[in-house]
């Protein structure tokens, strides 16, 4: 009994770290110091800061604060939103992100300066547009451990030339400067950093210090007083802020699998859906500790697939018309309306509008008895 | 294409001697910069060009010229502006000068392999 009391209050720590009930949606990852913490907090002030013409809102915007779009059910959780993306594709296969003329996304809202100067509702969509495309507003919880996933680990899932021949052939997009993108839909954008603070203008209309101009009007110019802030409208330090509060948001907890849905992984796995969608990636090295070596039951490998002609819309960097990026599915729980977006109103119809590269799962799961569709079904609305 | 190769500016304007530049004050070096971004558009013979760079999915194109004062920077043999096309993922060395973004060097980086490994 004696031997046993000193490592009693060891037992006890290990037991409570393997019992520790899991960060809810909304709260910071577990292991964040103080400072962190600290920072998670006052980030989320600003993440759901709502900004007015006055504070630096516009003159175009597609809402007024990070929150509104990212607001179900927790700050960084899904949005009702939907925004309009154009490019233009030439024939020999550029892609023109039509950033001269105001691209690719083009906001859906103007501020009463804007209006009363131009008359205009939103930003005009350029004639030379080969595409349009809409996107929802998906949950960012846990985006900061996809940002700590090393390329290395996912372009170790890329196949661009189906050498295996599974019939599945994942590619990296690229950024304009060559890294390796994992952003978006289009896997267009390297970091969350820059994911982040590219929002801020192009959703908000918010200048930062690494994006000190508004661009323009559909390629015009913006007119005299109509944005009379001075640049950058947010400074460093907040944006930093924000930046912190993303990175730090735990992903949804571990699903609690119960009745049918407990068969839901074998069956992910059989017909095929956890070739593009991986269950679980690991992140690398990192200057946070509770982002460093972890597994992050993302559901994605970050790469482009061929979705097939009825979902393409418009090209984007590397990615062809048909292509996105795998989703991922950790915190598919959150989603009322699925795919990029949001015209599938259940996932049993988003899974059969998968084309393309997942044309043979998407065949095997409508072959599947209907227990076991059902039983994959619950699975994946508790992700 | 798996080796840099750098572009000689002096293909476009071969046609005409250029003198040599002056050289350069610490103002002007203190406007160079760098970017690596993809190419939009070239035009050799109005020596601009346009490329794409940006901050997430704040995207900017930036427009850069040339003048008839060559700038080498060693690599492939015979290497010019006209082999640059619209999609080349370029680094750029240039100048903020009152007139605009003068290009000093260019080069034109390989693609990066899909796969990690290679």
């Amino acid at each position: 009994m004696n031997r046993l009391l000193p490592s009693l209050p060891i037992g006890a720590l290990l037991l409570g770290a393997a019992c520790a009930k899991p960060p809810e949606p909304g709260e910071p990852l577990a292991g964040l110091d103080k400072a962190q913490r600290d920072q998670f907090d006052r980030g989320k002030v600003i993440f759901n800061r709502v900004f007015e013409p006055e504070t630096g809102l516009g003159p175009l915007f597609n809402a007024k604060s990070c929150g509104e779009c990212h607001e179900s059910p927790v700050a960084g959780g899904v949005g009702e939103e939907v925004e309009v993306h154009a490019t233009a594709l030439f024939p020999d296969g550029f892609c023109d992100p039509l950033a001269d003329l105001g691209g690719f996304v083009y906001q859906q809202e103007v501020t009463p300066a804007l209006k009363s100067a131009l008359g205009i509702d939103k930003e005009p969509i350029p004639a030379k547009a080969t595409a349009q495309g809409r996107r929802s507003s998906p949950d960012i919880l846990g985006f900061g451990l996809l940002d700590a996933v090393p390329d290395s680990e996912i372009l170790s899932y890329a196949d661009p030339d189906d050498r295996n021949h599974d019939g599945i052939s994942g590619r990296p997009n690229r950024f304009f400067d060559g890294r390796l993108g994992r952003f978006g839909r289009k896997a267009l954008v390297p970091t969350l950093k820059e994911f982040n603070e590219g929002a801020f203008p192009v959703e908000i209309g918010v200048t930062v210090p690494t994006v000190p101009d508004e661009g323009t009007i559909g390629g015009q110019p913006i007119p005299a007083g109509v944005d009379p802030l001075p640049e950058p409208e947010l400074d460093a330090d907040s944006v930093a802020l924000v930046n912190a509060f993303v990175r730090f948001q735990a992903p949804p907890s571990p699903p609690k699998l119960k009745g049918a849905a407990r068969r839901g992984p074998e069956l992910f796995e059989k017909i095929g859906c956890a070739a593009c969608h991986v269950p679980r990636l690991k992140t690398g090295d990192s200057d946070v500790k509770a982002l460093a070596h972890r597994e992050v039951a993302a559901y994605t490998d970050l790469l482009l697939h061929d979705m097939g002609p009825a979902l393409a819309d418009i090209c984007l960097g590397l990615a062809s018309p048909s292509e996105f990026r795998t989703e991922p599915l950790m915190g598919l729980r959150f989603s009322e309306k699925f795919l990029h977006d949001g015209r599938a109103a259940s996932i049993e119809e988003a899974i059969r509008l998968h084309a393309g590269e997942a044309a043979a799962s998407q065949g095997r799961f409508a072959a599947l008895p209907q227990a076991d569709r059902e039983a994959l079904l619950a699975f994946l609305k508790v992700l | 294409m798996t080796l840099f190769y750098a572009v000689l500016l002096v293909g476009a304007a071969a046609s005409v001697a250029p003198p040599s530049p002056p050289a350069p004050t610490p103002a002007a070096l203190a406007a160079s910069a760098t970017l690596t971004a993809t190419v939009r558009s070239v035009d050799a013979q109005a020596r601009t060009m346009e490329v794409v760079t940006g901050v997430g999915y704040a995207l900017r194109v930036v427009k850069l010229s040339w003048t008839a004062a060559p700038t080498v920077k060693a690599a492939a043999a015979g290497a010019e502006m006209t082999q640059i096309k619209r999609g080349d993922l370029v680094r750029v060395e240039y100048v903020r000068a009152p007139g605009g973004n003068v290009v000093k060097t260019i080069e034109v980086l390989p693609r990066p392999a899909p796969q990690g490994a290679q």
